[in-house]
């Protein structure tokens, strides 16, 4: 199978295994855990993450994709 | 010496470029400050980086970060050279041209090896056998100073955020300047989905310690900086599937485009030459020789990719974040990463996060290992053996521990381990604090 | 190479169109409404005051934010003409009390651990405040301002209140 098309395959799959999840639509009084700073895609300190993304793009052929924003209560 | 001893700074930041928005705002009133020690096996690269930053909110609706970022960097990394060090002798007949060229040689050759020179950037002497060449360290110093600006305005009904960065780094052979923008817009008024949009442009200034090619082919005395710019767009999702899980989908492009060979990595070449004092010669006359010759990548590069990022909350006291990669670019460089990371809430002051992260990647078509049965380029085309465009594996593992002092103030340390197929191992330790204010 | 990368880009576009297509949704109490007997005896905002209902948890960091401009407009509201009632939506009592201890809230607070209050508002982000006048719901203002103290005198006033 061509590269092009295991990647629409993968992609695919992604899609179909999303909808599958059941979304739960969640109150604004319910965002406690997602408050919480574990929580975040950066972590609770991002520059520890901007520190592990330094030597990886240092180190290995792979660029971009990375970025640590979004995720959280959106209570901001 | 002196040439390659103050580059290579580019072999590790590469990173300057990749990061859409520089920092991240949490609408937190902060300052935190991270030490790290960096280590490679056989006495390569050693780097000790150490970051400063501060956040403030000025009212619920902006808010202002600056990072500052200092690091040194020392040891050797290594690339082909020759036995008597010709990629570190700025006054080799890479130079001169006419010095190696002129030789008892004769004259087609002469002007054959004038010739490659134009095509392939042939640094140092040619040498009939391979005798002469070797991959190993070579030795490197520099240290880069770096400030960043992120200023974010959350938009008065949805919280919508509009966030504009600058950065600038400089080291003695490495410039960047960066400009990003990024927005997050919620797209239901719960504010369970939202989409974040951004585009970056990086100008990044290199500076190549062999100069220019002039009218004759042959590389002029002294040395100029050359450009290479980089624009980056993502976009992703952010979507609350429930009260404990949250998950992140983004799509990222870029192209990169100017010099993106390394000045400072060589190639073998093997180049035909001939050997004759006349118009007229025979098959006999040709020969092969050796040439070390720089590294040499194509004039752009565009790539792209896709990113799945998950957090889930277990329970009370641990969360477990899940993220995939794939990446896919121009120069047939593919890699797939797959990482997991946890926290784990030991006691109400102590927090542990272990980590582990595997990555595969396949060769650009334009690399050849330097440990290969087939390791020499021919005489024209791309080339590069830097190994970080090459085939490999690598698995990293990770322990951090956070001390939870009060609720304004956390310690951390953070130990980290990677291992690459290439034989490439390297560790590092992180030591910080984050103070809220 | 570059026909694959290309072929990524459509596929990440459908993935966007579905996410987008998946209803949310989200409902709340409108402004007009009168309070469930219920809610009265809670809230328990005395007769001839403007009710201020501020809805707020440990983990709205917004919410903290504008706790002190709260605690500042009462004290300019040297005639009593309103009632500030905090909402503290924690589910855990212990963090709630905390937090309002750090914040040395002065204003009457009720700990809504069951959140039963906040779902009967249900407002459709935090921070939020509604205001009351005779137990009828008479506006509201959901979501982190600058100067909420302000904000909220201005809301009054274009009620008929003059703080």
């Amino acid at each position: 199978m061509p590269q092009s098309m295991k990647i629409k395959l993968l992609l695919i799959v992604c899609c179909f295994t999303c909808s599958a999840c059941s979304i739960v639509p969640v109150k604004s009084w319910q965002k406690a855990t997602l408050a919480g700073e574990t929580m975040r895609f950066g972590g609770p300190n991002p520059m520890i993450k901007k520190f592990d993304e330094h030597i990886y793009t240092s180190k290995e052929g792979t660029k971009g994709g990375g970025g640590v924003s979004g995720g959280g209560c959106g209570c901001n | 010496m002196k040439a390659s001893s103050k580059h290579l700074k580019l072999l590790v930041i590469t990173s300057v470029a990749t990061a859409i928005i520089p920092l991240t705002s949490l609408a937190e009133d902060k300052v935190a400050i991270q030490i790290q020690q960096y280590k490679e096996n056989d006495d390569r690269i050693k780097v000790l980086d150490g970051k400063l930053s501060i956040e403030h909110d000025f009212g619920p609706n902006h808010t202002l970060s600056g990072e500052y970022d200092w690091d040194s960097i020392s040891g050797a990394s290594p690339t082909w050279d020759s036995i008597t060090g010709a990629s570190s002798e700025t006054g080799s007949d890479a130079f001169t041209g006419a010095s190696a060229c002129v030789p008892e040689e004769g004259e087609n050759y002469y002007d054959y090896c004038r010739n490659t020179r134009l095509i392939n950037g042939v640094v140092g002497d040619g040498d009939t056998n391979l005798d002469n060449f070797v991959y190993k360290n070579v030795p490197l110093k520099d240290h880069r100073d770096s400030l960043a600006f992120l200023y974010t305005y959350r938009t008065p009904t949805m919280r919508n955020e509009l966030s504009i960065g600058a950065s600038y780094s400089k080291e003695n052979d490495f410039k960047n300047t960066g400009l990003s923008v990024e927005y997050l817009m919620y797209t239901d008024r719960s504010k369970n989905r939202s989409i974040t949009a951004g585009v970056s442009y990086m100008k990044n200034e290199v500076y190549d310690y062999l100069g220019e090619k002039d009218e004759h082919g042959e590389y002029s005395l002294g040395s100029q900086w050359n450009d290479f710019d980089l624009i980056n767009g993502q976009v992703g999702i952010t979507q609350v599937f429930d009260a404990n899980t949250i998950a992140k989908f983004s799509a990222y492009y870029m192209v990169e485009e100017g010099h993106l060979s390394n000045p400072y990595f060589n190639v073998v070449r093997r180049i035909n030459v001939i050997d004759s004092s006349s118009d007229e010669y025979t098959t006999a006359d040709i020969y092969p020789k050796y040439y070390l010759a720089r590294d040499s990548r194509p004039e752009q590069r565009k790539a792209g990719g896709i990113s799945i990022q998950t957090a889930k909350s277990l329970n009370e006291n641990t969360t477990w974040h899940t993220s995939y990669r794939f990446y896919q670019d121009s120069w047939g460089v593919q890699s797939h990463t797959l990482e997991s990371k946890s926290y784990h809430n030991i006691t109400d002051n102590v927090r542990f996060s272990p980590v582990l992260r595997l990555y595969t990647q396949n060769e650009a078509n334009f690399f050849k290992a330097h440990d290969s049965v087939d390791n020499i380029f021919s005489e024209t085309g791309y080339a590069t053996a830097d190994d970080r465009l090459g085939n490999f594996t690598a698995w990293t593992g990770q322990l951090g521990l956070e001390y939870l002092e009060s609720k304004k103030l956390t310690w951390n340390i953070v130990l980290g381990y990677q291992e690459q197929s290439t034989g490439l191992a390297f560790a590092w330790v992180n030591f910080g604090a984050q103070y809220r204010y | 190479m570059k026909s694959s990368i290309f072929n990524v880009i459509p596929s990440a576009i459908l993935l966007v169109l579905l996410f987008l297509l998946t209803p949310s949704s989200a409902f709340s109490v409108e402004v007009g409404d009168t309070l469930s007997e219920d809610l009265q005896k809670q809230l328990n905002i005395p007769k001839g005051q403007v009710g201020v209902v501020d809805f707020f948890a440990s983990w709205c960091l917004s919410c903290a934010k504008e706790i002190p401009d709260i605690k500042k407009m009462i004290k300019q509201d040297s005639q009593q003409k309103m009632y500030v009632v905090g909402i503290d939506v924690d589910e855990e009592l212990a963090e709630g009390i905390a937090f309002q201890k750090e914040l040395a809230i002065d204003f009457p607070v009720i700990n809504d651990v069951e959140q039963t209050i906040i779902s009967e508002f249900s407002p459709i982000a935090m921070p939020a405040l509604y205001y009351i006048i005779d137990n009828k719901i008479v506006g509201k203002h959901i979501g982190a301002v600058p100067n909420i103290d302000e904000k909220i005198i201005n809301d009054l006033q274009k009620l008929g209140v003059e703080i």
